[in-house]
């Protein structure tokens, strides 16, 4: 008896000792937050600081590795490292919570509103006013999205220095072969009209590809969600109770009941969307730019694809292109905001932005945008610049991810459940929608 | 006197050195796998989510939400399907792997290590190889379907075939550990014992029923335990094969604990459903070594 009384004393003894060594920081509040608006540190030309940067992927860091930053400014040392994309945003909060979060680290843009809202990442715009009225030039190369991307109720949290609008390719070859226009269809309900065409003269027995799988974000249903006129709440949420809800639906339903699209969809990523088109198998699919260079690989631009913007519902004129991005986001905590501002200025000039838009993803410094060299390595670039400079981001709301669950739901529903009505459905998923939006 | 109090001592120190020296390895793996189940389950009784600034202590909320939540309670139909399905299948595999290994006497360190190869392998191209093998246009599996001239089958886009997928995947990868556990239980048998019931005239079965399956009953225990647990945290494989689609067919417990805690953020929700997994975990293991007397 006494030896069990023993055991247990020792073992109770030793679980409060290991909860005590945890530090007992069940607490995610933010105990900087407010304290810091960063607006009293500042560099001074003899003061050393260091900046810690965290990339979200390898090939965003500058090929120079910051060598020449360094030159520029000897007072200011970056120190970087690659937090995956997927990871970056749980990662800053609980290194914030340890107080050794980094100043800078790349999102996927759709973090912004909720680490806004935290007040997790600091204001930006004195020190962007004070960029803009020091070095117009640079700031003013800069698309409106570098800072809309980032922004919550108004103001920037950090900078979007890449992203990505959300375009549509389609085998211009097959269009010939078949008769129609090689520019593409126009509506969603051309690519039904046109997937028929393409499946019967045996070009393909799946004509369309997207990704139905539940791994992946919603992003390209999302994209084509804004393309068939879907509409968001104030808050960012999508409206799934209406035409273009209710559109999308039947659109999956009638691509896979005529079996337009591969019956396999629902457990597609990205991958075997890609592989469809690249290999030659499917007519299109909603693809971004970064994209192109490997289509190109294996088929010919003009002579056997093109890429257009995303068809519209029927009845709809036209449509704002939706993007994605990855932006960079400044930590609250930040002790040298303005040295973090030289950082950003330095990633987005039209030399380090050009490096990475050249071999990976385009930048929101127009300047490069528009560049021969840009236009060289983007041959297509020219078809949907306009949609591209004028795209915006896909809405995101403090709750996404939940809102990503819900949306990866519906959508497979209208990929599996074809004989479902849109109308309860969508009402259903908007239900689900609302309690998360309340 | 003296000698008494020596034999004492003696007595004691033989009692404890075992204790001393396993209690290293007890500190440290309750210091590395202890801390995270206290600190889970405290977790969980908070309202921790990295996508809200504040938070507090619910106590059991947190439980109460998951049962009245329809994906949780589909994931928990599911993580039992999978989990039965691994087990039963994974029993079977593994004993008629130990068998045969214990039978191969040319090669047989060869194939023990061949044997092996499934569990050295990662969960990731576990799940990469399976998803080629199972994929409806170009995969091995439907290339011999259509060879024999059966219809092709879209498995991983079906509820049911997607998770009979996942399933055999998951068996493959954790069958290799259960068969060395009753590998070792099937050599600890005296060979004397299946040369006298070779001579009093018993059948192979015979032989595997009354002899071989009582005499390996403990391993047969930790194997369960091992084939159990692996099944309930199995995620590594599911994720990358299945995504825990289509339809959330194939989103197990644990696949669904990743989601929770790890795309939405939810900490103190994906706690409870760590919880949850261990209380079952803990459960089925007790059943099995209650069963399969390993004290025996």
């Amino acid at each position: 008896m006494k030896k069990k009384w023993t055991i247990v004393l020792l073992m109770t003894l030793l679980a409060v000792i290991m909860v005590a060594c945890s530090g007992g920081d069940v607490d995610t509040t933010n105990d900087n937050e407010g304290d810091n608006n960063g607006s009293d540190s500042s560099v001074t030309n003899d003061e050393e600081v260091t900046v810690q940067v965290w990339f979200g992927r390898e090939d965003f860091i500058p090929d120079d590795a910051f060598e020449t930053f360094h030159e520029e400014n000897p007072n200011i040392n970056v120190e970087y490292d690659v937090v995956p994309l997927e990871q970056a945003d749980a990662d800053f909060l609980r290194n914030k919570n340890a107080g050794n979060a980094p100043d800078i680290f790349q999102v996927f843009h759709e973090s912004t509103q909720n680490l806004a809202a935290q007040g997790a990442v600091l204001n930006m715009s004195e020190y962007y006013d004070k960029w803009a009225e020091e070095d117009p030039d640079s700031y003013n190369k800069l698309l409106d999205q570098a800072f809309d991307i980032v922004s919550y109720e108004g103001d920037p949290y950090g900078l979007a220095i890449h992203f990505g609008p959300y375009f549509h390719v389609h085998r211009n070859d097959w269009y010939e072969e078949v008769g129609l226009d090689p520019a593409g269809p126009e509506t969603w309900d051309d690519v039904i009209e046109h997937s028929r065409m393409i499946k019967d003269a045996g070009l393909s027995d799946y004509p369309y590809a997207t990704v139905g799988g539940s791994n992946a974000p919603p992003l390209w249903f999302s994209s084509m969600f804004v393309s068939m006129g879907g509409e968001y709440t104030d808050s960012n949420a999508p409206i799934i109770d209406s035409e273009a809800g209710r559109y999308i639906f039947e659109w999956h339903q009638t691509m896979m009941k005529e079996e337009l699209m591969n019956p396999e969809t629902i457990a597609w990523e990205s991958g075997e969307m890609r592989g469809g088109f690249i290999s030659g198998n499917v007519a299109y699919m909603p693809e971004a730019l970064n994209i192109y260079p490997i289509i190109q690989e294996e088929l010919n631009y003009e002579e056997q694809w093109l890429p257009t913007y995303q068809p519209v519902r029927s009845g709809m004129n036209d449509y704002t292109p939706a993007s994605f991005s990855w932006p960079m986001l400044v930590n609250s905590d930040t002790e040298h905001p303005e040295a973090v501002t030289e950082v950003l200025k330095y990633l987005s000039s039209e030399d380090i932005s050009k490096q990475v838009a050249l071999r990976y993803q385009p930048t929101t410094n127009e300047a490069v945008l528009l560049s021969d060299e840009f236009a060289e390595a983007h041959p297509w670039f020219e078809r949907v610049k306009e949609g591209f400079l004028n795209s915006e981001i896909l809405p995101s709301h403090v709750r996404q991810p939940e809102i990503y669950t819900i949306l990866n739901d519906f959508k497979q529903e209208a990929l599996t459940d074809l004989e479902a009505d849109p109308e309860e459905v969508t009402k259903r998923y908007q239900e689900l929608i609302d309690e998360i939006d309340e | 006197m003296d000698a008494a109090i020596n034999l004492k001592k003696q007595k004691r120190r033989k009692l404890l050195t075992p204790y001393l020296l396993i209690l290293p390895g007890f500190l440290f793996v309750f210091g590395v796998l202890g801390y995270a189940v206290l600190y889970g389950t405290l977790l969980s009784l908070f309202d921790m989510d990295l996508m809200k600034a504040e938070t507090g202590f619910v106590f059991l909320d947190n439980y109460i939400y998951l049962f009245q939540n329809a994906a949780f309670l589909n994931s928990l139909v599911r993580s039992l399907i999978f989990v039965f399905g691994s087990v039963s299948l994974g029993l079977v595999l593994s004993l008629f792997f130990a068998l045969s290994l214990y039978r191969a006497t040319r090669f047989g360190n060869f194939l023990k290590g061949l044997a092996l190869v499934p569990y050295l392998v990662s969960g990731i191209a576990t799940a990469v190889m399976f998803r080629f093998l199972f994929s409806g246009d170009v995969g091995l599996i439907n290339q011999v379907l259509i060879t024999l001239n059966l219809d092709a089958v879209n498995f991983l886009a079906h509820p049911n075939w997607a998770l009979f997928v996942a399933v055999l995947t998951n068996t493959w990868f954790i069958v290799p550990f259960a068969t060395l556990i009753l590998l070792s239980g099937i050599q600890s048998i005296d060979p004397e014992l299946f040369d006298s019931a070779t001579v009093d005239g018993a059948s192979k079965s015979k032989v595997l029923t009354k002899i071989i399956l009582p005499l390996i009953s403990p391993m047969m225990g930790i194997s369960l335990v091992w084939l159990s647990f692996a099944s309930f945290n199995m995620f590594d494989v599911i994720l990358p094969l299945t995504g825990g689609g289509p339809n959330r067919a194939t989103e197990v417990l644990a696949v669904y604990m990743y989601n929770v805690a790890f795309d939405e953020l939810k900490y103190s929700l994906g706690s409870a459903v760590m919880v949850i997994i261990l209380i079952f975990n803990v459960a089925t293991s007790a059943l099995y070594l209650k069963i399969f007397n390993t004290d025996d």
